[in-house]
């Protein structure tokens, strides 16, 4: 099965550095910089700038050192898991069933949706979560990333859902810790994303 | 290959983070319901459809009717929106909840888009007026008591508007009542115990007006939106699969190439790793 996480161990020990940290987020923030651009200067589509801001981040996260690896099989149930959690949340925490869903085709909506969520996570709990832990240890790793996780998502929703997903990207961020690779996180990621076409 | 390493963290942390998750998402839901169900996002939105268009963009909003039986004496759920991809306005009622006259046989509800033509006293409409009309059979109004939250569902035409109130027209001047937000695109949720003109109204002055609207967030070009007649109806579906496909078959496309390559990659890479193991391993017992 495809997967989803170099262990930290086999990334070249320049990537592993503090500079390698600093080009991974600026990267990184470059990629969201530019998706905010796109979305709400130039108004572009947003399914098509979302697919090309997974794909960015997907590059970048490569750049990085991110290879796919083999799945714990654990992580499914775990991500499962995860992800059931944050659709139940949202579904019991919503004020009146809406009728409305997103603009756009389920196929293509459904295949960004999953790629963003990987690509985001390839990156936050892949790369940069194992460097940061590495050279800073787990805690520091994990609240960095969690804050960094919450912050890309301001240009998108506004400062609002900062709370949310500074709880969402804690959960994440333990998925990840707990089960060993970025398969667990992705997994509840998606599922929550792509439960909001039905909620 | 696990057994070689060591665990990156105590489990407790991990337990702890996903702990601390789940309470935090759950009191920032609990704070704020109406708040994006989404962790990420990718949201297309349609653009709004106006009765009188600003320059720039589109005209031809939809109405909705509907008519309900009413059964053993009680209202029946309502639920009726427009039938924009993304509807524009929507009421919905629990059964039981609506104050039906004696005699009722059936619930009629009408939405209707109209122009704006009573300004609020400060602030602006963002979008059109929505009649939205209740009554029995016998064409008599009927009402609903607050605690029953019927509810009426506006999107105004500003996707990033924040925070509105919801218009009622009453006497020829709009009463504003609270809302919660509604989710995405400037869509917001008033509970109301009676129908007629409802409206977004929001404070400041009126991007539309300044002829710079602000970012739509529009699925589809930019020249969707027409400024002359009615925007064009998505686009028919070519088969079974169009429907869910659309016009982006490209995009799948390139999607499925794009984990194609990164899981041969990822191939690659283990084929690389394995080799120089294997070659360090002959080093060993030489």
């Amino acid at each position: 099965m495809t997967a989803l996480i170099r262990p930290a161990e086999r990334l070249a020990p320049s990537l592993a550095s503090g500079t390698g940290v600093v080009v991974t987020l600026g990267g990184l923030l470059l990629v969201a910089a530019l998706r905010w651009a796109a979305t709400d200067l130039a108004r572009l589509d947003r399914l098509d700038v979302g697919a090309a801001f997974g794909a960015g981040l997907l590059v970048v996260a490569i750049g990085a050192g991110w290879r796919p690896g083999n799945i714990r099989w654990r992580a499914i149930p775990a991500g499962l898991l995860g992800g059931g959690v944050l659709v139940l949340l949202a579904f019991v925490t919503r004020p009146v069933p809406q009728l409305w869903v997103p603009a756009a085709p389920l196929l293509p909506w459904a295949a960004t949706t999953i790629l963003v969520a990987t690509a985001e996570e390839a990156i936050l709990r892949g790369v940069l979560l194992d460097r940061l832990t590495r050279r800073n240890g787990a805690l520091v790793a994990l609240l960095s990333t969690t804050v960094v996780f919450a912050l890309i998502h301001v240009p998108v929703y506004g400062s609002q859902v900062l709370p949310l997903d500074l709880g969402v990207g804690l959960l994440f961020g333990g998925l990840r810790l707990a089960t060993g690779g970025v398969a667990a996180p992705t997994i509840a990621h998606a599922l929550a994303d792509l439960a909001t076409w039905w909620l | 290959m696990a057994g070689r390493r060591r665990p990156i963290v105590p489990s407790r942390l991990a337990a702890l983070a996903v702990a601390a998750g789940v309470i935090l998402a759950t009191a920032a839901r609990l704070a704020a319901p109406g708040a994006p169900p989404l962790y990420d996002g990718v949201v297309p939105l349609e653009p709004y459809l106006w009765v009188n268009p600003p320059p720039g963009q589109a005209h031809g909003p939809n109405g909705a009717t509907a008519e309900v039986p009413v059964e053993g004496g009680q209202s029946p759920l309502v639920a009726v929106a427009t039938t924009e991809l993304q509807p524009q306005a929507q009421v919905f009622a629990t059964p039981g909840a609506l104050v039906l006259p004696p005699g009722a046989k059936t619930v009629k509800v009408s939405i209707e888009p109209l122009a704006v033509t009573v300004k609020p006293a400060s602030g602006y409409i963002s979008g059109n007026v929505y009649r939205i009309l209740v009554t029995d059979d016998k064409g008599q109004a009927i009402s609903a008591p607050a605690e029953a939250k019927v509810s009426v569902v506006l999107r105004s035409a500003d996707p990033t508007l924040a925070s509105a109130s919801m218009g009622l027209l009453v006497n020829g001047a709009w009463q504003e009542e609270p809302v919660s937000p509604g989710g995405f695109g400037g869509t917001f949720i008033a509970v109301v115990t009676k129908f007629g003109d409802f409206a977004v109204i929001a404070s400041g002055s009126d991007p539309f007006a300044s002829g710079v609207p602000p970012s739509s967030g529009a699925s589809g070009s930019p020249g969707a939106t027409s400024p002359a007649g009615p925007t064009a109806p998505p686009p028919a579906s070519d088969g079974p699969l169009g429907g869910i496909l659309g016009s982006r078959a490209w995009l799948i496309g390139g999607i499925g190439l794009l984990i194609v390559a990164v899981v041969l990659t990822g191939v690659v890479s283990d084929r690389r790793r394995r080799a120089q193991e294997r070659a360090r391993k002959r080093g060993w017992r030489r």
